[in-house]
């Protein structure tokens, strides 16, 4: 059904509507919140809304008693049970038997004829009830619902009559006739609940609206007839906190409901309803407290109703006043009396309801094969999860995307109060697959969370991945370092085969200046073999692996960099790119290379006289030792070059320009 | 199976105790009684007298006594300017059946000698028996003595009034009756006009005793009432209601009496020529006269 098409049938049964709106009260959870008609959330009190019938979970029992305050109407009566299934998943039924839905009305006798033992009284007694009902309901999608029911109502009237017969020698003889005359009645009602948000709900519902009528009282006592006219409400529940619902009513000719239901924890709730009715005296017909307590399978519930006119609900009426016209409900019209309800409800079945609910989920980015690692402690993206019980839990949620994981990741625990909310970030151990990923490719990640102990999950989500291409880079130099392969197999055998080619030279240095001269023998070696070209992707985020540049000879300022960085490193050489983003010209980007020699900063002359020559900072040893910096682009033309114009661009960028210090120039270790 | 075990006591718990939800009760008028409803016995009228209206003996008493100590106060209430009354005593025993033409008739009256009320002697007068037949309209016998007194300016309410004979042939005879409250009828008031389609409303002021209301139907042209049905209070609130149902059955005759008799009464035994009991009673009545549409 489309969202058009149940706002015309909502608009259809307000047009039914004519006249107040009375409800069975076979709940004391409907009658500690009166305004029901939205409120439902099980087979209690479905007659309010058959449409909440949807949210029951599996099989749902329940029973009702009730008693009078008054010590003359004081002792537990019987009200009734009730029956829930919900199957295929969105359909729900449920049938109630409720024998104490009822009204016995007496009219007192005025004359008694003595024949007998027996004598007989001309009483008469009118007896309305609705033994029993059934409900279905459909969820059409997780907001909308739509529920039907059937209502049996009978209206017995027994009147004991007394009748003069003519007898020899006596004019007028009394004798006493009893009859029992029955009508009985099926009535259909229609409801639909709305839930466009998890804090509200609207439902309206619309009773006799088909009428299937069997047997009929005769005219001589219609008077004692109920009306058979279509009603209809419109009713809202509202969370606006957390643990707090706020319950509102109207129906088209003047009643109005207003109730709450407060969860403090702990299983439980309390209740209050104020019942305003135009026409009555006074406006506040009546009001209601009630109580529940929920634990486990189990749903124990006690109301309180009082009518504030005490008179007309005394249990005594006139029969001048009585009007059967006014009775809507058998259980809330003008003549029932005050009343205390109580019921336990259970819930049997395996299918368990949720304690948790992810409302959503959003991920952060792409993911870049080359730094994938990194997703196992920085987040891939984040969950919105709430509770959707009446207890404190501890949630959990986890992500999984098949294939290139090999398992799932999961969260911290996270304690939610009832109806609370978490934002849980997703962390994601990525497998070897993702780095084989060639070209962009999005895949479908699977979010649980998991409230329930021993339940593998109580809500799950679907989320896009999106997995970039092997060589795409997202411009960020963190990133770029992870192209950087120093135990590639390709970038070993290169350096070591180079290193091998000079190893009488290189024996003859001493052991400060080595990793100087064995940088300044790769980068002069690899000069020579490798040439600097423009990136073939024609785009900055296209970045070769090392091995890749060694074995097509050549790259572009971001690929030369990544291998040499790769080289010095397979040597134990420590890296560090130049992040350039000139202010004002960010398209003008470029990194370049530094890589430290070890030497303490006391001997930087050793490599150069010329102090603007090199640079000094602290590497991971956090000792202070000297840095050479190596412009890429043009290092096909040898080592000398290379760290020449980057020692001129190093002092200009970041010792004229004050780069570092403004922050359009960082330097990121590579290791 | 523990949480089976607990829910089944929860469920016992609830239906322990159940009863019948409570009953509303529908008023019809405040505290109204409930009223017996009883037939009138009609014996052969030339026995006995339908004027229960006056006398506040129902016929069939008149047949199963042999004897009345009667003092009554009687109201008759026709419509506001026609309300009368009077009170009267009246002593009666008879010892034999008087025939005529084959037929009995009536009784013959004992003369039981001087009678004196509360000291005061009463008039000593004829029996007379009207007899009626196809041979001879309106005959009347004189059998024996009844014995009659004036009350109407001397009848007390809740007072006891004793009768004594100090002759007569069994002996002395003495007996008392204490006499019942006033009894005044606000409903239906003499005169009225209503409805057999509504119920009717019974209402009067007079507490103590026993209440009877007798129906009669009413011939104004002859002033003869005839007693239909009788009804008593079970307990004397001073409201009942007559519903229109049974109304509706009454003979379709416009006028109706509706004697209202507060009454005290006891017997005695009496053994004189013919043996029996004696009613005596001390009777408070009134009668609405009404018209039924």
């Amino acid at each position: 059904m489309t969202r058009c098409h149940a706002t015309a049938l909502l608009a259809g049964l307000l047009m039914q509507a004519v006249t107040i709106h009375g409800q069975s009260f076979m709940d004391p959870r409907a009658i500690g919140i009166g305004a029901f008609t939205a409120a439902g959330k099980d087979s209690r009190g479905f007659a309010w809304n058959p449409a909440s019938l949807v949210q029951i979970r599996d099989w749902d029992f329940s029973v009702t008693t009730y008693t009078g305050v008054a010590a003359e109407n004081a002792g537990f009566a019987f009200h009734g049970l009730t029956l829930g299934k919900r199957f295929l998943g969105s359909e729900a039924v449920a049938v109630e038997y409720a024998p104490g839905t009822q009204l016995h009305l007496v009219v007192p006798p005025t004359l008694t004829v003595s024949g007998g033992n027996t004598p007989v009284s001309n009483d008469r007694e009118i007896k309305y009830d609705e033994p029993g009902s059934v409900g279905y309901a459909h969820r059409f999608s997780k907001s909308l619902a739509l529920g039907i029911a059937g209502r049996y109502r009978r209206e017995r009237v027994t009147d004991t009559r007394i009748t003069l017969v003519q007898r020899d020698s006596i004019p007028l003889f009394p004798v006493s006739i009893t009859q029992s005359l029955e009508s009985s009645t099926w009535f259909a009602d229609v409801a639909l609940l709305w839930m466009p948000r998890e804090d509200l709900s609207v439902g309206v519902s619309g009773r006799n609206l088909l009428r299937f009528a069997g047997a009929s009282l005769p005219d001589s006592l219609e008077w004692y007839a109920l009306p058979k006219t279509a009603i209809a409400s419109l009713g809202a529940w509202y969370q606006p906190v957390t643990g707090l619902h706020l319950a509102g009513q109207i129906s088209t000719n003047g009643t109005t409901i207003l109730g709450h239901e407060w969860s403090p924890g702990l299983g439980l709730s309390l209740r209050n309803a104020l019942f305003v009715v135009r026409g009555e005296s006074p406006a506040l017909a009546a009001f209601s407290v009630g109580i529940g307590w929920s634990y486990e399978f189990l749903d124990v519930g006690a109301s309180y109703l009082r009518f504030t006119n005490r008179e007309r609900h005394s249990g005594v009426v006139s029969l001048a006043e009585f009007d059967a016209k006014e009775i809507h409900s058998l259980d809330l019209n003008p003549y029932v009396r005050d009343r205390i309800s109580l019921s336990v409800r259970a819930i049997f079945g395996n299918m368990r309801e949720s304690l948790a609910r992810i409302e959503g989920v959003e991920m952060f980015g792409a993911v870049y094969p080359s730094s994938f690692e990194t997703f196992a402690y920085r987040p891939i993206g984040k969950a919105r999860i709430r509770n959707i019980s009446e207890k404190p839990i501890d949630a959990r949620v986890s992500f999984f995307v098949e294939k290139f994981m090999d398992a799932p990741t999961e969260s911290r625990s996270v304690t939610l109060a009832p109806g609370g909310t978490a934002e849980v970030e997703l962390t994601a151990v990525f497998n070897e697959r993702v780095r084989a990923v060639a070209k962009m490719t999005i895949r479908e990640a699977n979010i649980l969370v998991t409230a329930t102990p021993a339940e593998t999950f109580d809500d799950r989500a679907n989320a896009p991945v999106l997995f970039r291409g092997r060589n795409e880079w997202d411009g960020k130099a963190e990133s770029l370092r992870f192209f950087v392969t120093p135990d590639d197999p390709d970038v070993l055998k290169s350096s070591r085969d180079i290193l091998l080619q000079q190893r009488e030279a290189l024996g003859s240095v001493g052991a400060g200046m080595e990793p100087f001269v064995k940088s300044r023998v790769l980068i002069n070696d690899f000069s020579g073999k490798l040439m600097y070209v423009s990136d073939p992707k024609l785009s900055a985020d296209y970045v070769q692996y090392p091995s890749e540049t060694l074995k097509v000879r050549g790259g572009d300022c971001d690929d030369m960099t990544v291998c040499f960085a790769s080289l010095l490193g397979s040597v134990g050489v420590a890296t560090a790119f130049v992040d350039i983003i000139p202010p004002g010209s960010p398209g003008d980007s470029h990194i370049y290379l530094l890589f430290d020699t070890g030497l303490d900063a006391r001997y930087g002359a050793s490599v150069s006289e010329n102090p603007k020559r090199y640079v000094l900072r602290k590497g991971k040893s956090g000792r202070e030792t000297v840095w050479i910096p190596i412009e890429t682009t043009v290092i096909v033309r040898g080592f000398d070059e290379a760290w020449t114009a980057g020692a001129q661009q190093y002092f200009e960028e970041v010792e004229l320009g004050l780069g570092l210090a403004r922050g359009w120039v960082r330097i990121v270790d590579v290791n | 199976m523990k949480q089976t075990l607990l829910f089944a006591v929860l469920i016992g718990l609830l239906l322990v105790g159940c009863q019948h939800p409570a009953d509303v009760e529908l008023q019809l008028e405040q505290n109204t009684t409930e009223l017996e409803i009883l037939p009138i016995v009609r014996p052969d009228t030339l026995l006995v007298t339908n004027a229960v209206d006056s006398t506040a003996v129902l016929p069939s008493d008149q047949m199963s006594y042999v004897g009345q100590f009667v003092v009554n106060k009687v109201t008759l209430d026709a419509g506001p300017g026609k309300v009368d009354s009077f009170a009267y005593a009246r002593v009666f025993v008879s010892d034999s059946t008087v025939r005529f033409l084959f037929r009995q008739v009536g009784y013959n009256g004992i003369d039981l000698g001087a009678v004196l009320l509360n000291g005061l002697a009463m008039a000593k007068v004829p029996h007379q028996i009207a007899v009626r037949s196809l041979l001879l309209r309106d005959t009347v016998l004189t059998r024996g003595v009844e014995y009659l007194g004036d009350l109407s300016h001397t009848y007390e309410h809740s007072v006891p009034y004793t009768w004594s004979a100090p002759s007569t042939s069994s002996g002395a005879l003495s007996v008392s009756i204490l006499t019942p409250d006033r009894l005044n009828v606000l409903s239906p008031r003499g005169g009225g006009v209503f409805s057999r389609e509504k119920d009717l409303l019974l209402w009067w002021r007079g507490g103590g005793g026993q209440l009877q209301i007798i129906i009669s139907i009413f011939e104004p042209l002859a002033k003869k009432s005839i007693p239909i049905l009788e009804l008593r209070s079970r307990v004397n609130t001073g409201k009942a209601l007559l519903p229109a149902s049974v109304l509706r059955q009454f003979p379709r005759t416009s006028f109706y009496v509706f004697t209202f008799i507060l009454s005290n009464r006891k017997e005695m035994g009496f053994i004189q020529a013919q043996a029996g009991r004696v009613l005596v009673q001390a009777a408070t009545v009134y009668n609405s006269y009404i018209e039924l549409r």
